[in-house]
């Protein structure tokens, strides 16, 4: 809020000019496409949603398309094809395999095919340990101080998810954070703290952080494609919170050949406080 | 085969003709201030003649005879004299400002300059005509002035950034003094750090460029600096709604050693803050920017002079709040420091050296403090680049036909990337000490300029060694330019110009943030290089000159950010993942009809232009428009002498420009979202933004309404006794009001609103000199 409004002060300032503004209407015709919105996860089976795209700010819902075929292969030269289950669902009574390279085709008569891949990443080992801080008793609710270790992969180029706002490590990306000199270390991190193992594969990589105890926490460990996915989302999230004059708009990551969606794998590790 | 032809491009200009010949050697410089002037002509037939180098020396070797040395330069009065040249001679040759048969040069290149270089590829505007341009609200930039010239066109509205034949603001070499400025921008890009009353000279290259300069793939900007006054104390006092200038040379020793120093401030901040303290505000905000310039010069003997130059300038923008017993203090502040050591030495009548050693630095610092009675709090973020080099140069004129050019530059950059330190009562936290890094550069290169007949050429090569640490990348760069001069006024010119970039700025905004961050070439990060191309003709009848030139510029290596890099954040350390990596290329055609004599003097040009980036991963590997292109760019620039006597001058000029919209990316398509993990638990259900996406296929989809917009300018001088004189400059920028859009969003309703923020503006400004 503060830069805001100093960016606005610098503006007035400037050169005393008198911003004008006013109400455009810019052409945004776009052919419709096919959106896959597919991650797979192998705590889960497989389910995918296919919908069309539309013109912005052209509508509430997205059109379901429920007459294509969804044919989901494995680097081991399987395939089976998604059932349809109405409202623009499909799902396949499997689930898939940490390590195991998926790809997805996508048939349509009207719309040209769909295709993209991905690779399931192997479950992120963690360890930690938690020290009570301070406790609320009369809800029966606790703040534990969190030491969690991730123990890298070197196999494989892994990127990390989570959901905690402030803590130190050198190894965060910074693509989310921003200043609050109230918070502990100065700044905090907005919905989630992304890290990967780029400098640090195979390594262990420590994090300290204070969460309210008895709620279940992930770490997620995502391919590329969905990494690339989230951050461009939340980056676009953020820009549009921001609200500032110059800021340019963000372009969503998409894997998909010839449509939008994304078909991304994430495991999740589960951590209990 | 390409060896033989680099060997050719060295080797062949060494042949000269042996016979009995002696050397015309000397410096050109006005003869009231003994400021030595860049580029004169210097003359004995039309055929015969150099242009002084960039320290004002020049070197004639001729057979012994008789001759008629003519000197000439744009705003002084010719000089002739006589010389029996039997030995080598030293002539020093004064010029005293006058205009020759009355006639009044504007806009037109110098006399000098490149002799192999078109005047589409190169321009030495005079300085006393760009302070003509009428600016908005008095503020002659520099920057924004070269905007209206063939072939470069501005980035939005009103700033400092611009691309030269397609390429991206970060390709332009800026130079002050030969020293390279990281960040050319006050005020986030509304302004230049270049005080133009500081200026003496500018030679822009857009094409053809020389092998002497290298580094950036687009363009060179040369910016002299005065150099103080030999003779007499001069001072300069303007006054305009944005800043206040100072301006004072005076020599040390007459005729021996003089300084110049030139202070900027801008005067935005003091309005506020006087209405903060008049009503008792215990808050305050705020912003200010200053530049200063200084220059000092001891000619020890004719053949040695040693100059020493420095320049600072700093933008800060604060805040001070007092609140609740929190007290909180925020600047966000940014700058550079210039300062070179050169040492001009004259080893023979032919051979002219030049050694120099620089300093150059950028850096910002963000600080916020918060403090209570119990509790404290600190937050520091800076970043630096610092550039340590040792330059030499040397130019041999082995005949008037024939100067060879040699020289070498050895470099040390330190990057100190996104430096974080955080304090407070229990923590203190120091991040990305390990990011810094340093690369070394080494530098050379050779350049031969010929005359043959009706031809001349300008041939070289450059090659550049840039050592990363873990890396070393060799770059081998030929230049070559050739001119051909018909009697009858027209001339052609072809050019190659191969060029490298080993620093590339962090920034995803056409806008000049301080947040911009310069970073070396990595191992993943590989230079970016460029191939252009041109070829042109220009002819010259009566009082004016047409040209037209075409010009093919590929790119390899250049770099995109992904969007959405957050104004006024920190730089990603990780910023190599925010990259993509790709080519580019641009093509194009420039004309113009320049009008160079006359009471109604001017340039009217002309240029269609494609700009196009592609990368792999970025609109399906296809290629897309880049943000500066703009198919269609008309510019009129003149000036028109209403009055001019020994002791008042009154001009009218006017700038006139109309341009294809600048192109931006805008979301023109959404379809459904994945909600983000763990979402799901969320108390509220899933928030209705995790479920939609807005993006679009090709970056720069959207090109804005056509942008123009007239200024017109009038300026009076009243020459007083003693070389005093006062100068009102009144100027109206967007006479005819029109409404530019300058940036789009999205309201809380999810209409499109446009933004415009330059209106119609007049401006007064003032000028005294002393």
């Amino acid at each position: 809020m503060k830069q805001k409004t100093l960016i606005y002060y610098l503006l007035v300032m400037t050169s005393f000019w008198q911003a004008c503004e006013k109400e455009v209407d810019l052409e945004t015709k776009h052919p419709q496409k096919l959106c896959l919105n597919c991650v797979l996860n192998p705590d889960s089976l497989v389910t995918a949603e296919l919908t069309l795209s539309r013109d912005i700010n052209n509508g509430y819902n997205f059109e379901p398309v429920n007459d294509a075929t969804l044919i989901l292969y494995t680097d081991e030269g399987d395939n089976d094809t998604l059932v349809s289950a109405g409202n623009g669902k499909y799902s396949l009574h499997y689930k898939p395999r940490e390590g195991t390279t998926y790809s997805i085709l996508v048939k349509h008569n009207t719309f040209e095919d769909l295709q993209a891949t991905a690779t399931v990443p192997n479950r992120a080992f963690v360890t930690w340990k938690t020290d009570t801080t301070y406790s609320y008793p009369q809800e029966n609710k606790y703040f534990v101080r969190v030491d969690m270790t991730v123990h890298d992969n070197p196999d494989e180029t892994n990127y990390y998810w989570m959901k905690t706002f402030e803590t130190n490590a050198v190894f965060i990306d910074d693509f989310n954070r921003d200043i609050d000199t109230e918070s502990k270390y100065g700044y905090v991190y907005y919905y989630y703290l992304r890290f990967s193992d780029v400098g640090y594969n195979g390594q262990t990589m420590d994090l300290t952080f204070t969460r309210l105890s008895g709620i279940k926490w992930y770490l997620w460990s995502c391919d590329p494609h969905y990494d690339k996915y989230l951050k461009s989302t939340l980056k676009a999230r953020l820009n549009a919170e921001k609200d500032l004059p110059f800021r340019e708009p963000v372009q969503i990551y998409s894997n998909i050949e010839n449509g939008y969606g994304i078909f991304g794998a994430v495991t999740a590790t589960r951590i209990k406080f | 085969m390409q060896r033989l032809i680099l060997s050719i491009l060295i080797l062949f200009p060494l042949i000269t003709v042996a016979q009995e010949k002696f050397t015309i050697s000397g410096y050109v410089e006005d003869e009231l201030s003994g400021e030595r002037l860049i580029g004169a002509s210097v003359l004995v037939d039309k055929a015969r003649g150099v242009a002084s180098n960039q320290y004002g020396f020049y070197s004639l070797t001729l057979p012994a005879g008789s001759y008629g040395l003519a000197c000439r330069y744009m705003g002084y009065k010719p000089a002739v004299k006589e010389i029996n040249l039997s030995s080598d001679t030293v002539v020093n040759i004064s010029l005293s400002l006058g205009l020759e048969l009355k006639e009044v040069q504007v806009t037109a290149s110098k006399s000098g300059g490149p002799r192999t270089a078109s005047s589409l590829n190169y321009f030495n505007p005079d300085m006393e005509t760009m302070n003509r341009i009428p600016a908005i609200l008095g503020e002659q930039d520099l920057l924004k002035a070269i905007q209206f010239l063939p072939g470069i066109k501005g980035g939005a509205e009103n700033t400092t950034g611009y691309s030269v034949r397609g390429g991206s603001a970060d390709q332009n070499l800026i130079l002050l003094d030969g020293v390279p400025v990281y960040n050319v921008n006050h005020l986030f890009g509304f302004f230049s750090v270049f005080n133009s009353d500081a200026i003496k000279n500018v030679s822009l290259y857009k094409g053809g460029i020389p092998a002497r300069y290298g580094g950036r793939l687009s363009s060179v900007l040369d910016i002299n600096m005065k150099e103080g006054n030999m003779q007499q104390q001069h001072g300069v006092l303007s006054v305009s709604p944005i800043s206040a200038r100072m301006t004072y040379e005076a020599p040390i020793v007459k005729d021996k050693a003089a300084y110049i120093v030139s202070f900027r401030r801008t005067m935005l901040d003091l309005p506020m803050l006087l209405y903060q303290k008049l009503i008792g505000l215990e808050n305050s905000a705020g912003f200010n920017f200053y530049d200063l310039n200084a220059k000092a010069n001891w000619l020890i003997n004719p053949r040695n002079r040693v100059y020493l130059s420095v320049y600072s300038g700093r933008d800060k923008q604060f805040s001070k709040t007092n609140r609740d017993g929190i007290n909180s203090k925020y600047y966000y502040k940014w700058g550079n420091i210039t300062s070179v050591l050169r040492w001009n030495h004259q080893l023979s009548s032919k051979l002219f050296f030049n050694t120099s050693a620089y300093y150059s630095q950028y850096d910002l610092t963000n600080l916020i403090l918060s403090k209570t009675d119990e509790r404290y709090a600190k937050y520091r973020a800076s970043s630096s680049l610092n550039d340590l080099s040792l330059t030499s140069d040397m130019d041999w004129y082995l005949s008037p036909s024939y100067t060879l050019r040699m020289g070498g530059k050895a470099t040390i950059m330190h990057f100190a990337p996104n430096i974080i330190q955080t304090i407070d009562d229990e923590y203190e936290t120091k991040r990305n000490q390990e990011d810094k890094n340093t690369a070394n550069n080494l530098e050379l290169y050779a350049e031969n300029e010929l005359t043959i007949k009706k031809i001349r050429a300008n041939m070289g090569l450059r090659t550049v060694l840039f050592d990363t640490g873990e890396k070393n990348y060799v770059s081998v760069e030929p230049r070559f330019a050739l001119k051909y001069n018909a009697d009858n006024g027209l001339a052609g010119n072809i050019a190659f110009t191969q060029m490298s970039q080993f620093i590339h700025l962090l920034s995803n905004s056409s806008l000049g943030l301080p947040t911009d961050l310069w970073v070396g070439s990595t191992d993943v990060v590989t230079p970016q290089k460029s191939w252009q191309y041109s070829a042109g003709i220009e002819k010259r009848f009566l009082d004016y000159s047409v040209g037209v030139e075409a010009y093919y510029k590929e790119m390899e290596n250049v770099i995109r950010f992904t969007e959405g890099a957050v104004f006024l954040s920190s730089q990603n350390k990780n910023w190599m993942e925010n990259i993509n990596v790709g080519q580019g290329k641009a093509y194009g055609a420039e004309f113009m009809i320049k009008k160079e004599k006359g009471s109604l003097t001017g340039m009217l040009s002309y240029t269609l232009a494609w700009s196009e980036r592609q990368f792999n991963e970025v609109n399906q590997g296809a290629w897309f428009s880049y943000k500066y292109d703009r198919r269609h760019d008309l510019s009129l620039l003149g000036e028109y002498q209403i009055f001019k006597s020994d002791w008042q001058e009154k001009t009218f000029s006017f700038g006139f420009t109309l341009q294809s919209g600048n192109n931006l990316s805008i979301p023109d398509v959404e379809y459904q979202g994945l909600p983000m993990p763990g979402m799901e638990d969320y108390l509220g259900g899933i928030p209705e933004w995790s479920t939609v996406r807005q993006t679009y296929d090709n970056p720069n989809n959207f090109r804005m309404p056509v942008f123009h917009h007239l200024d017109l300018g009038y300026s009076t001088k009243r020459i007083k006794k003693q070389g005093k004189s006062i100068t009102w400059t009144f100027s109206v920028y967007n006479v005819y009001n029109r409404m530019n859009p300058w940036y789009y969003y999205k309201d809380t309703r999810g209409k499109v609103k446009q933004v415009s923020i330059f209106p119609i503006m007049p401006s007064v400004s003032y000028k005294y000199s002393f």
